[in-house]
């Protein structure tokens, strides 16, 4: 059974759809590449996924649930990362973790645990007790991929997750991804670093204008696009290109 | 230049319509009642006190103490924005068509407190015998003439320093202020003129040094910013303002308050929100100004029924407050994304603001016993306090759900 998985999905902000009849699904252990130019609808795709909207038509499913028809379950089944990130101003980096631990009914042992693994992977043990207003745009980063990874939910959602990052965090992240997907979890990663999604994802979903125009493994991509030897940038291009050629003739 | 000419002019109709919006809030408010009872009690008391003044007191003094000090801090009001540091920085030799209209603001809008306070000393000043008709005439303009003196000295000190040691600046032409106003009340036109000429040369001698520094873009810019956040945050007592940060203390002292978790044992939004409301200074001092002035009401107000009354309007203006700060907050938090009933929130907000507005009570019973010794009346009190916060938060929490 898919992790994660979108059947004719069609939404938007108004009535006109930014999303027409997107479909694609990720299976346990899998990394996916959500690739797209800006306004292709990379982040309206996130956020039907995390529930902050809801699709004018079609399904979503996470571990075979709607959010209708389960909110909590399908919660507690992802955890997210988002581009820009959003933390309380008024808690401490261990209370950002605590208020993690509490929301998703972690045991104290296990947080405790894997909390200080996580504090060391991303060299953040000793800001415990530093508040966000002194953390720069990358250690923020860092204290949402670390609450995410605390949860350790079936589903992780990580959109543009690269900006900000020092090259031992982006390293870090990679680290985890792989040995959060080694172990059964799914990862949908949305984002614009070509060569990282090439050289890590397993599957790659080409967005856009709303659609999905290509989806699969780089092989299979080349196949349809008809380049043997391209790199993902190469094939990118291609898309884009050929995308204006049809609108155009 | 026509541009930075029309750049001020565009940016200060904004301004004065932002200003409209937020203080049609301010002067409907319910805070604003409060206030209006509070300067009428105030004017009721001070024309009682002219009545019988006491002898020996340094009315004088009084008066150029006050006045000089609300003429002291003259922040100038320059509407600058961060991108100007990158947008206007070519244009930094004709940056004064820009900063002379924006210092000519500053000055009329910073003139009226000198000019209220001083109008309202007048007959404390009368009754002292300090004055006549035509010197008060001629205190009057050198009030104004002083205004502008500061306005202009702290614009150019700020840009020669960068802001550093504003505070003695603003005590520099704070004594000569006060030495200038009390020369012309005790009639010691020397020390005026010398006071006077001081101040002259101060403000020369900071014109000249500012002249020979690159405008500080950052020092302004930041400056503004800081200005313009204060705005907000005294409007956000009266309604929802959307481009408020709010700044956030640790208040460790309240430790007791915040223990430290147990992650399987507390509840995520309890923890959360006890954090926000006692770490954000927003909400926490807003609540302790109504909670230490109704304590205060109940401590000074002589007519029981008056008490009631304001005790009651301050639970009100507290619950409702306490309710719309938790309630507000940015477009996406990820609390929103925890595997929790949709309900949850809303429940904690209404549980803490029950809790805090209960301390509210404890301490206007408290303070009531004072003044009413071993009674009902502050028993009374404290459950005015409560009964309203009560109906406040039941009755707001009901509009929600409709």
């Amino acid at each position: 059974m898919a992790i994660l998985d979108l059947q004719d999905v069609t939404g938007g902000y108004t009535r006109k759809p930014v999303l027409r009849d997107v479909s694609f699904d990720i299976r346990e252990g899998e990394l996916i590449g959500l690739i797209g130019l800006n306004g292709a609808g990379k982040s309206t795709t996130i956020k039907h996924v995390i529930g902050l909207m809801n699709p004018q038509g079609g399904t979503i499913r996470i571990n075979g649930v709607t959010f209708s028809e389960d909110p909590e379950l399908y919660r507690k089944s992802f955890s997210y990362i988002p581009e820009t990130p959003v933390l309380y101003e008024e808690l401490t980096l261990r209370e950002h973790l605590e208020l993690t631990a509490m929301a998703y009914g972690i045991p104290q042992d296990i947080f405790e645990a894997r909390s200080l693994e996580l504090l060391k992977e991303f060299r953040m043990e000793k800001r415990l007790k530093w508040y966000p207003s002194h953390f720069s745009k990358g250690m923020r980063q860092k204290v949402m991929i670390m609450c995410a990874f605390l949860a350790e939910p079936s589903l992780y959602i990580i959109d543009e997750p690269f900006v900000g990052l020092d090259p031992l965090g982006i390293r870090s992240l990679l680290d985890q991804l792989t040995e959060r997907t080694a172990d059964g979890a799914a990862v949908l990663m949305s984002t614009h670093v070509l060569a990282t999604a090439e050289k890590h994802c397993d599957r790659i979903i080409l967005l856009h204008e709303g659609q999905v125009r290509a989806a699969g493994t780089m092989s299979d991509l080349r196949k349809a696009f008809g380049r043997p030897d391209a790199s993902l940038d190469d094939l990118y291009i291609a898309m884009t290109e050929e995308a204006a050629h049809e609108r155009l003739t | 230049m026509n541009g930075l000419r029309d750049l001020w002019g565009s940016r200060f109709g904004k301004y004065v319509a932002e200003l409209q919006r937020y203080l049609q809030y301010v002067f409907t408010g319910h805070l604003a009642i409060v206030l209006l009872f509070s300067i009428g009690a105030a004017g009721y008391a001070y024309s009682e006190w002219l009545k019988d003044v006491p002898e020996g007191l340094p009315a004088a003094w009084i008066a150029a103490v006050l006045i000089a000090g609300a003429m002291a801090v003259a922040t100038p009001v320059t509407l600058l924005k961060p991108a100007d540091s990158v947008y206007l920085l070519p244009l930094e030799k004709e940056l004064p068509v820009y900063t002379g209209r924006a210092l000519t603001w500053t000055f009329f809008s910073k003139l009226p407190l000198p000019v209220l306070l001083f109008i309202v000393a007048l007959p404390m000043l009368s009754a002292y015998g300090f004055g006549s008709r035509p010197l008060y005439g001629v205190l009057l303009a050198v009030i104004i003439a002083a205004e502008w003196l500061n306005v202009r000295t702290e614009f150019a000190f700020r840009k020669a320093e960068e802001g550093h040691g504003v505070w003695m600046d603003r005590t520099i032409r704070f004594a000569a202020g006060v030495l200038v106003l009390w020369g012309i009340l005790a009639g010691s036109w020397l020390i005026t003129a010398v006071a006077a000429a001081a101040f002259a040369a101060y403000y020369l001698f900071w014109t000249k040094r500012a002249g020979e520094k690159p405008f500080s873009y950052i020092h302004f810019i930041e400056l503004e910013q800081n200005r313009m956040m204060g705005f907000y945050r005294f409007a956000n007592y009266f309604t929802e303002v959307p481009h408020l940060k709010g700044t956030v203390s640790k208040r460790s002292w309240l430790g007791l308050f915040m223990p430290d978790a147990n992650v399987e044992r507390t509840d995520a939004q309890r923890f959360l929100l006890r954090r926000t409301f006692i770490r954000t200074d927003e909400s926490f001092w807003l609540w302790l100004r109504l909670t230490l002035l109704a304590a205060g009401g109940v401590l000074f107000i002589p007519f029981p029924v008056v008490a009631f009354i304001f005790v009651g309007a301050l639970a009100f203006a507290s619950a409702i407050q306490t309710l719309q700060t938790l309630r507000g907050g940015d477009e996406f938090r990820m609390d929103m994304l925890f595997p929790h009933a949709e309900e949850t929130r809303g429940r904690e907000i209404f549980r803490l603001t029950e809790r805090v507005q209960w301390i509210q009570a404890a301490a206007v019973t408290a303070a009531a016993f004072i003044p009413h010794g071993w009674s009902l009346t502050p028993l009374l009190m404290g459950a005015v306090a409560l009964i309203v916060s009560e109906a406040t938060i039941r009755l707001t929490g009901n509009e929600e759900k409709e």
